[in-house]
C-alpha cells in the first residue's frame, strides 16, 4: 500500500493500534487537532509516557505534528487505517471467492458421484402387491 | 443461490466467512484436503494456481503457488503460501498455519480454521482467518489482544 513515498504497513498500523491508550489518543484527535499538552492532560499517565505513545503513532503515520508558536500540535492521518481496511477487504473477498469456488466444485462433484451411484445400481425387481 | 457472509469479529483480529454446501461434510472435507481437488477449486483466473501440495495429517505440511497474474498485492504478483496442519478432526475440523509471501512479515504465521457442521440439507462451512494483526511475542509494546481495534477501524473508515 503506497501513498507517494510512504508505505503503510498493515502490521505497523496494527501494532500502533494494539495499545488502548494510543487508541484513545486517536479517538481524541478524531474530534480535531490538539496540542501535545492538551493530549497529555486528558490521560492519567505521565507526560513522557504520552510522548512515547505519540512517537509511535507518528512512526506509524497515524498522526502528524506541526508547530503552532511554541506548541506541537497533533492531527490524525486516517490513511493508514484506510489502507488496513483495504487490506482486510482483500482478504474478505479472497475467502468469499474461495468458498464460492468450493461450493460450486463440491456440489457438482457430489451430484455427479450420486448420479453415477444410481446409474450403477442394478434395477431392483419391483414387487407389486397382488390385489 | 450462493450466499456468503463475511464479518470481522470485534474482539479479535479474525475474518470469518461462511457458506452452505449441498453435500455431506465428508465430501467437503475431501475437497479441503486432497491436493488433486484443491488445485481444481482453490484457484482463480486472475492468478491461476501452479501447484497444490498437501499432506493431510497432524503436523503435515501444505503449500501452493500461483502463476504471475493480473492481481498485485503488496507488490507481489506470484503468490506463495505454505503452512502446517495444526488440528485435524475429519470431517469436522481442519486448522492450519498460513504463511504468505504477500504479507509484510513473510514469516508471520496466521491461522486458518475450517469448521464443517452437518445439517438436513448438507454442510455449513465456516472459515476463520486469524492472526492477521499478530506481532511476534518478542515485541515489548504489544499488549496482546485488542478489543475494539476493529471497531475503531470501522469508525475511522466510515467517517
Amino acid at each position: 500500500m503506497r501513498n507517494r513515498s510512504v508505505t503503510y504497513s498493515p502490521e505497523a498500523t496494527f501494532q500502533a493500534l494494539a495499545d488502548p491508550t494510543r487508541r484513545a489518543v486517536l479517538d481524541l484527535l478524531r474530534r480535531g487537532s490538539q496540542p501535545a499538552g492538551e493530549i497529555a492532560g486528558a490521560f492519567p499517565i505521565s507526560r513522557p509516557a504520552i510522548s512515547k505513545h505519540l512517537r509511535l503513532l507518528r512512526r506509524a503515520h497515524l498522526v502528524r505534528e506541526h508547530r503552532e508558536g511554541r506548541n506541537r500540535v497533533y492531527h490524525l492521518n486516517p490513511e493508514p487505517l484506510r489502507a488496513v481496511d483495504t487490506w482486510l477487504d482483500q482478504y474478505r473477498n479472497f475467502w468469499k471467492m474461495n468458498l464460492t469456488n468450493l461450493k460450486t466444485f463440491v456440489e457438482a462433484e457430489h451430484a455427479r458421484e450420486t448420479n453415477q451411484r444410481h446409474a450403477a445400481k442394478p434395477k431392483k425387481f419391483q414387487r407389486r402387491s397382488l390385489t | 443461490m450462493t450466499k456468503t457472509e463475511s464479518v470481522i469479529t470485534p474482539n479479535n483480529d479474525a475474518i470469518v466467512t461462511e457458506i452452505h454446501i449441498a453435500a455431506p461434510p465428508e465430501r467437503v472435507f475431501q475437497a479441503l484436503t486432497d491436493e488433486r481437488e484443491l488445485i481444481r477449486w482453490f484457484t482463480d483466473p486472475s492468478c491461476p494456481v501452479k501447484f497444490w501440495e498437501m499432506d493431510p495429517r497432524p503436523g503435515g505440511r501444505y503449500r501452493y503457488a500461483t502463476e504471475k497474474g493480473t492481481v498485485v498485492v503488496n507488490g507481489i504478483s506470484e503468490f506463495k503460501c505454505h503452512g502446517e496442519i495444526l488440528e485435524l478432526d475429519p470431517p469436522h475440523l481442519l486448522v492450519y498455519s498460513w504463511i504468505a509471501n504477500w504479507h509484510d512479515d513473510k514469516l508471520l504465521p496466521t491461522v486458518v480454521r475450517w469448521e464443517l457442521t452437518p445439517d438436513a440439507n448438507g454442510t455449513q462451512v465456516k472459515v476463520t482467518h486469524s492472526g492477521l494483526a499478530q506481532e511476534h511475542a518478542a515485541r515489548k509494546d504489544y499488549t496482546g489482544g485488542w478489543p475494539g481495534v476493529l471497531e475503531m477501524l470501522k469508525k475511522f473508515v466510515e467517517k
